[in-house]
Formats: C-alpha cells, sequence, structure tokens
C-alpha cells in the first residue's frame, strides 16, 4: 500500500508539470495580454515587469513578435503555425517565461499577480478556505439528504416513496444553479430577510450557497444510492444473511450499506472535486471571496500567474482526491488491492 | 479614466436577469405600506429597507479588488475611489461638479492652502499648509511631492498615467529617457512649504489634474525601503483624511479616520467599511437587504426600472461618451468615404435607441464632447438624426439605397447594454440605408486587442473625461495619439488643438476647442450614441453626497445623521 501510494505520488508530480507545462503555452495563446487597458496605458513598463517580452520556451517555432512602440512582446498569431523550430543559445534559457516561471514554483512560490500587488499564493491562500468550506458544506447536504433519500428508494422500489424521491431528485438534478441561488436570495433575503444576500461575515452566510452548490449532487447521490443499494440487495450474501435470520435493519445497515454505497464513494473523489472547482457560479451569484471567482477573472483578465496558480491548485486538488478515493475504496471493499 | 466595462459570462448575466426579474416582480409592485420596524420589514410581507439598516458603519460598495492601493501606479475606478480618501494631493476634488460658471471651482484646496499663476500662465507655485501631516505624525513637504512625482515620471515606471504630467516641462522627455537631468524638468522644491511648478504650455485645467490621484504624494522613504509591498495594511502610511485600517481580498477595506488629518474637525463619518462586490446584481440586492449606504457602481439597467422611483435613486451626469469609432485605414473599404461616415451617423436614432432601448438610462448625444463643461459652448446641432440627408449622402458615394455596400461589422464586447445597443442600430442602418451589417462580440480583453491593433471596422467604445475640459475629448483624434486607434488623421485639426494649447485668452481658447470638435462631428470617425449617466442607489439620509460628473465622492464631504428607524419608502 505505501508503495502504492509513493508511485501514485510521483506520478501525480509528473503529471503536474505537464499540465503546468501546456497549461503555461496555452495562456499565451490566448489573444491579448495582461497589460493592455482600455485606454493609451504604459504597456511596455508592464511587459518588460512581467518578462512577457521574452520567449516563452527555449525551444520555439517563432510566433509573429508583435513590435509595441518602444517594446516588443511575444503575440501569438491566432492559429497555429509552426515555423522552422528555433533553439535559444544555452545563455539565454534562463530568461524564458517558462523556465522563470519554473524556477519561482521551485522557490515554493506561484509568483506575483500580473494585475494586482499581491501574489498568487496569498490571493489564493486568502480564497481557499471559503472554497473548501462551501465545498465540505454542500457535499454535507448532498450526502446527509441524498444517501437517506437513496436508500428508501432503493429498498422500497415501486413504491411510493420510490417514485416521490426519485422524481424530486429528478427535478433537483435538472434546476442549475444559477436558477436555483437566484430563487433561494429572493425568497430568505430579499423577502424572509433571514439570510444576507451577498458576501460572507457568519456561517449563517453560507447556508444559501451550501444549499445551492449541493442540491443537485444531493440529487444524484439519491439516484446511486438507489442503484447501489438495488444491485446489492439482490447479491447472494444477502439472501445469506437474511437465511439467518438477522433483522432486516442489521441486514440492511450492516451489510448490503457498504455495498451499496460504493458507487457513491467512488464518486465523492470527482464529486468534491467538482464542488471545489464548480462553485464559480455559486461565488459570484452570493459574492463569496473563494477560489473560483478568482479561476474566471483571472482568465478574463489574462492574469497568467494567477490562471496558472489555480490551475495548480486544482489539479493537485484533483490527484489527491483520486487518491483518497482509491485507498477507501480498499477500506470499503476488500476484492480491491493495490498491492503487486 | 478607464471605462469600468462589464466583463461579465453569459452564466451571470443570465442570473442577473433571473434575479432582476424575480425581484422586480416580488418587489417591484404597489408598496404603499408604512414600515413598523427598524429593519425595514412591513407586515404585508413586501420587504420594504432602509439602506444601510444592517450595516454597523457607513458602507459602500466597489466594484472589484483594488489591483493595488499605490496613487502613483493605479488606473482603475475602484482603486480611484480609496485613494481619493487614504490619501490627498495639492489640490482636491470638490463635492459637485454641477452648477459651476468656472472651471477653477471644480477642485478645492488639499495639501496646498493655495496657489498663484505666473502672468504667463506657465508657472504654479503653490503654497503647502503646515499643518499636513501623513498618517504617521510627519509633515508633508513640498519634497515629497518632487519625489513622488519623480518617481511616475521614472523611465519604465508602470504608471499608466504618466502622460497627464507631460503638461510639465520636459516630463515627457524625461519619462521617455530622453534627458536624464530631472532638474531640468519643470518641478522645484523652493521650500518645505512651497512647490514651484512650470508648465509647457499654459494648462487651465492643471489644477484638476494636481487633483488626480496620479499626482498624490506617497511616502517615498517607505516606497524605498519596502518596494511594492509599501501598500500593505500593516505598512502603509498615507495623508489623505482616512487610514487603512483592514484589507480582506474579495471581502472589504475597513477605513478609520486618521488622527493626524489637518481637517479632522470637518470629516464627520469616523469610519467607513468599503464592501467588494463584483456582481452588480449582487450589489443591488446587498443593498436592498440594507448592508449598503451606497451601491458605488452603476446599477445593471435589468433592476433599474423597479427602482426608478425608489427615492434613493440617483441619477449623476456623468462626463463621459458612449460612441462608435470607425477604422478609416482601409483603402478598400467605403468607411473611408467620409460621405458614408456621416450618412450613418445621420442615420442613427440616439433619441430612440436612448428612450426606448436603454429605459431613459442615458441622455442623448449628438456632440462627442458632453454637455456642462464650464465655459464650453458646443458647436452647432452637432449630428442629428436626418434619414434623408443620409440616403442622400450614401446615393453620392455611390450606393444608393445602400446597393453595392459591402457587408461590414460591428465589434463590441460581450454585454447586455452593447448588445441592445448594437441589434437597434443594425436595424436602423437596414431600415434607412438598406446596409447590412453583421455583429461581432467578442470578450473584453480580445475586444481590446482588436481596437488596439485596428482590426475592426466598426467598434463599440466608451470615454470617461480625465478632467472638465474638452481637451480630454479632443486630443484623442490628434494623429497618432494612442488612444485614437482609427487611422483618421486631419491637418486642420492637429493645428487647432495646438493654437489652443498655445491660447492664454480661456475664453478664446475653447472657441478654437469647439471649432476643432465641429471637425470631428463634420469628418472624424466618431458616430455619438449616448451620454453616460451614473444611475446609483444612495440612503437619502446621507449628507453631502453631490452629484459629480467624474464620480468621485470623497467622504470627507459626508455625514450619516441617526437614519429615521422607521421610514416609509415611497
Amino acid at each position: 500500500m505505501t508503495r502504492f501510494i509513493i508511485r501514485r505520488l510521483l506520478s501525480s508530480v509528473v503529471v503536474i508539470l505537464i499540465i503546468i507545462t501546456l497549461s503555461l503555452w496555452i495562456t499565451r495563446q490566448a489573444p491579448s495580454n495582461p497589460c493592455l487597458q482600455e485606454r493609451e496605458a504604459n504597456a511596455c513598463a508592464c511587459i518588460k515587469e512581467h518578462a512577457l517580452d521574452r520567449p516563452i520556451f527555449p525551444v520555439h517555432s517563432p510566433p509573429p513578435l508583435t513590435p509595441l512602440e518602444g517594446c516588443q512582446y511575444w503575440e501569438s498569431a491566432g492559429s497555429l503555425v509552426l515555423g522552422p523550430i528555433e533553439v535559444l543559445p544555452l545563455s539565454e534559457w534562463s530568461e524564458t517565461q517558462y523556465t522563470i516561471y519554473v524556477a519561482t514554483l521551485l522557490q515554493g512560490s506561484l509568483g506575483g499577480s500580473m494585475v494586482t500587488d499581491r501574489t498568487v499564493l496569498e490571493t489564493l491562500g486568502a480564497a481557499l478556505p471559503y472554497t473548501i468550506q462551501l465545498g465540505i458544506q454542500a457535499l454535507l447536504i448532498a450526502l446527509l439528504i441524498g444517501v437517506p433519500a437513496g436508500l428508501i428508494a432503493g429498498l422500497r422500489q415501486n413504491t411510493l416513496p420510490d417514485y416521490g424521491v426519485m422524481t424530486v431528485a429528478m427535478v433537483g438534478v435538472s434546476i442549475p444553479n444559477f436558477v436555483l441561488g437566484p430563487l433561494l436570495i429572493m425568497l430568505f433575503s430579499l423577502k424572509l430577510g433571514w439570510f444576507t444576500a451577498v458576501g460572507w461575515e457568519s456561517w449563517s452566510d453560507s447556508v444559501l450557497p451550501s444549499i445551492t452548490l449541493g442540491l443537485f449532487y444531493a440529487a444524484y447521490i439519491a439516484r446511486l444510492t438507489r442503484g447501489g443499494m438495488l444491485e446489492v440487495i439482490r447479491k447472494d450474501y444477502i439472501r445469506t444473511a437474511r437465511a439467518k435470520g438477522l433483522t432486516e435493519q442489521i441486514v440492511v445497515l450492516r451489510h448490503a450499506l457498504k455495498g451499496a454505497l460504493l458507487p457513491v464513494v467512488s464518486y465523492l473523489g470527482p464529486a468534491f472535486a467538482a464542488l471545489l472547482t464548480g462553485s464559480v457560479v455559486v461565488e459570484e451569484i452570493f459574492n463569496l471571496p473563494g477560489v473560483g471567482t478568482h479561476f474566471v477573472r483571472s482568465a478574463l483578465n489574462r492574469d497568467y500567474n494567477l490562471v496558472l496558480g489555480t490551475i495548480i491548485l486544482y489539479s493537485s486538488l484533483l490527484v489527491v482526491l483520486n487518491l483518497v478515493v482509491d485507498i477507501l475504496y480498499t477500506v470499503l471493499d476488500p476484492r480491491v488491492s493495490y498491492d503487486d | 479614466m478607464v471605462m469600468i466595462s462589464a466583463k461579465t459570462m453569459g452564466k451571470r448575466a443570465l442570473a442577473g436577469a433571473l434575479v432582476g426579474a424575480m425581484a422586480l416582480s416580488v418587489w417591484g409592485c404597489d408598496k404603499k405600506q408604512p414600515t413598523t420596524g427598524g429593519q425595514g420589514q412591513s407586515k404585508g410581507g413586501q420587504a420594504e429597507f432602509v439602506a444601510g439598516s444592517e450595516a454597523d458603519m457607513f458602507t459602500f460598495a466597489v466594484a472589484a479588488d483594488p489591483q493595488t492601493l499605490d496613487p502613483g501606479r493605479m488606473s482603475g475606478a475602484p482603486e480611484g475611489r480609496i485613494a481619493f480618501n487614504l490619501f490627498e494631493g495639492l489640490m482636491m476634488p470638490g463635492p459637485t461638479t454641477e452648477e459651476l460658471d468656472d472651471a477653477s471651482e471644480l477642485v478645492v484646496p488639499g495639501v496646498a492652502e493655495s496657489y498663484e499663476l505666473s502672468e504667463d500662465g506657465r508657472t504654479y507655485t503653490f503654497k503647502l499648509r503646515e499643518d499636513a501631516k501623513w498618517s504617521n505624525g510627519k509633515a508633508v513637504t513640498a519634497g515629497d511631492f518632487e519625489r513622488s512625482w519623480r518617481r511616475v515620471l521614472t523611465p519604465d515606471f508602470p504608471s499608466d498615467y504618466q502622460s497627464f504630467m507631460w503638461v510639465i516641462q520636459n516630463a515627457e522627455a524625461f519619462s521617455k529617457g530622453e534627458i536624464t537631468e530631472w532638474s531640468e524638468v519643470g518641478v522645484k522644491v523652493i521650500d518645505d512649504r512651497t512647490l514651484e511648478v512650470t508648465l509647457t504650455q499654459p494648462t487651465p485645467y492643471f489644477p484638476e489634474l494636481v487633483a488626480f490621484y496620479t499626482f498624490f504624494p506617497v511616502p517615498m522613504d517607505l516606497v524605498d525601503e519596502k518596494g511594492n509591498d509599501w501598500t500593505r495594511p500593516e505598512n502603509i502610511i498615507t495623508n489623505g483624511p482616512y487610514e487603512l485600517e483592514s484589507y480582506r481580498e474579495q471581502q472589504d477595506l475597513l477605513l478609520k479616520k486618521s488622527e493626524n488629518y489637518w481637517d479632522k474637525a470637518n470629516v464627520a463619518l469616523d469610519q467607513a467599511r468599503i464592501r467588494i462586490i463584483q456582481d452588480t446584481n449582487a450589489a443591488v440586492n446587498a443593498y436592498r437587504t440594507g448592508e449598503l449606504h451606497w451601491s458605488g457602481t452603476s446599477l445593471p439597467v435589468a433592476q433599474i426600472t423597479g427602482l426608478l422611483t425608489h427615492p434613493d435613486y440617483l441619477q449623476e451626469p456623468m462626463l463621459g461618451t458612449y460612441y462608435y469609432r470607425i477604422n478609416v485605414t482601409d483603402e478598400e473599404s467605403p468607411l473611408t468615404d467620409n460621405r458614408v461616415r456621416q450618412a450613418l451617423a445621420m442615420s442613427v436614432d440616439s433619441r430612440s435607441l436612448v428612450e426606448d432601448t436603454m429605459n431613459n438610462l442615458f441622455t442623448v448625444a449628438n456632440h462627442f464632447v458632453p454637455q456642462g463643461l464650464p465655459g464650453y459652448e458646443a458647436p452647432g446641432e452637432g449630428i442629428t438624426y436626418d434619414v434623408a440627408r443620409a440616403k442622400a449622402l450614401l446615393a453620392e458615394a455611390g450606393y444608393p439605397e445602400g446597393e453595392g455596400f459591402p457587408r461590414i461589422q460591428l465589434l463590441y464586447n460581450v454585454d447586455e447594454n452593447h448588445k441592445l445597443i448594437a441589434e437597434a442600430v443594425q436595424s436602423m442602418w437596414k431600415r434607412n440605408l438598406g446596409i447590412d451589417i453583421q455583429l461581432v462580440n467578442k470578450e473584453w480583453r480580445t475586444y481590446l486587442q482588436d481596437v488596439s491593433s485596428m482590426n475592426y471596422e466598426i467598434a463599440r467604445a466608451g470615454w470617461i473625461g480625465d478632467y472638465n475640459d474638452p481637451m480630454t475629448f479632443l486630443d484623442m483624434w490628434e494623429t497618432g495619439n494612442g488612444n485614437n486607434n482609427t487611422g483618421w488623421s486631419d491637418e486642420e485639426y492637429d493645428a487647432l488643438l495646438n493654437q489652443a494649447r498655445a491660447e492664454r485668452d480661456p475664453a478664446q481658447r475653447l472657441k478654437l476647442l469647439a471649432r476643432a470638435e465641429a471637425i470631428v462631428l463634420e469628418r472624424g470617425p466618431v458616430i455619438p450614441v449616448y451620454y453616460y449617466t451614473n444611475n446609483v442607489l444612495v440612503s437619502r439620509f446621507l449628507e453631502g453626497f453631490e452629484p459629480h460628473n467624474r464620480d468621485i465622492h470623497l467622504l470627507k464631504y459626508m455625514s450619516l445623521p441617526e437614519a429615521p428607524a422607521a421610514e416609509a419608502t415611497e
């Protein structure tokens, strides 16, 4: 198991490095750059400040240089043109955008934002706790609603409770959060005045966003649980348990539940990752200080370093969560083993 | 001033429209019941609100995190709103721009208690007040200004508004590295309390320029010591009415009254909270739940209809113009023919655009320079809606009834307002001239790239004046100006501007500028659409909040007497 974890971690580092390399390249391919303003501004100083006048990689197929009064920057052609491949002399290798960025990473920093005065680490560090708390709360809501609902539906197949729960779940999956959020605001903030409409000052401010985010997953988990239950309840070992004369309660809770929850568990990793990365819209609607808002805005602002920082954060979370799920799997399902 | 354009996603727009529509359905109906509690809750289930009833101090919103708190490097509206309260220049913007007879009334003394202007209109001698202090208690001296301005003018210093200082003698040459001797630049420290500034030419709006944040002093010793970290809450030293107490990214900034401010006796609000609310719909929601005293940003059109009759709703005129710019560099394009440009401009019914498309939120523009600049008389009628004349011009140019006219593109950045306007203009041109145009929308940064590299035919644009003088709207059309981006160039026009710059008689100078504006309207690359207004919600109990056409509202002018606990909203 330990060897498996170490192997996985090592491969994760490689994966993340590939992601960084690709992302850095892709950010630079998007039209425009972080220094462009609506009115004539001091773009040259900004470009030099962020080394955007340097080649992206030591090895490059020369993109056209767009001269900008008094300074130059690398502007993508807008289409992928592969010209003759050039390799920079070794002495200039340390001066490319990529090597500068990787060197920054090796120093344990994510660099400075290209738009604001703050470092990427600061910005994301301030935002992450909110996004994680929102994600955990949404996941708890999803589990607390989804699992019992799924169990009821699964154990009472084709009865009124089953149809009722599944209809509600269907509706829950179908309502997008950008509809649900405003609905909740309208009802609970503007009309009843129970919660604030924007911001996150106290725990109560996180209630509506968590519900908005979690409800879709609750519905999905209900369907997964129901499916898992239906599958397990017909299995031989359950019949054996019943034949031993165990009460229905013990059969369900001690024997069937574990198996029924397997699909839910394997969904938890991706679900939590999706909650963390998918809170963008909810954060926007409720004006929450989370990572999602930064992710979208940094892309819109071409704040390359913040975009990359967010990508690194998200991909690390995904890698770690998937690893956790795989380990949990061995706990839940004795048939799974990662040892050679 | 940078136009804040909505850089929104489709989702946001949709969400906003939904909130707006729902909110209106709940709240935008008859609501003539007196409220009973201080919470602004009425028994009828109709949520009423009293602005700021849930806030524990004076609170307003800005639309984004400040990119920096360094006045020398900032260039955005949220940053400016903060800087005007944390720092103080030689002069400061006055409380209002309305009903002024003279441009000199736009600013009031700040760190400088007075200034003298030389006979030739080129040398300003600022007398600094004795009791102007930094928040650490040290005196603000003429040397602080000189060092701060020199920093902004340093070659490669990333200041977007460095060019504002170029009216100072040799400042441009110094910032471009053409001269290296600072002593040749027209900024002289006579003594700790006297600063002498020599300009290249008489610049009547210079006092308003020094009231702009790029000209504010920064604590240079601290800047030298800490670099860009000097603006962190734990480091920052300021010289304005307020100090920065804390800053939480994406959440808020807290300001508290500075004990060392020379005019602290007249600062009524002891503290203020600046909430960062990026989405305008969220800002309206926050206002309606009593968390804000002032929405701070202009409101979304989708929501505003239900708020037009609200006592807290305020429309202030803005010194800004929404217009279409025309690229005249493509020899193949009919747009190089001025008759075609005139025909396009005359067939846009801006009255209908403002009244029908924009719910009367803005004002009709027939000129490029907005109304209300002290002493400035706009040239003639400007561009008026005249379909017959437009048709005749188009036929003259060789496209009778639009025959043979190529399909040109109209570029705008993604935003609901821009879309509505563009669609309306598209149908006007089709109906009036028989011309088909194609609408192209792009996300903000790509749109900027296309405009600055002139990769467009007609593009939506907005310009907010930087100071109350026609020059801020006219110098952009000079040949080679970095804000021109149309390729338009006119010798007579350039000559008029240069004449105006050298003109010492203010009235004569404005006449020359009016003649220049007439040229832009007659043969320029511009189709004016509307003049901006600022549509905000501001507590009716807030005193000292007056209309300002550059949307500059200093907290030091404001006070908030206790709001009546129960106030029936109409």
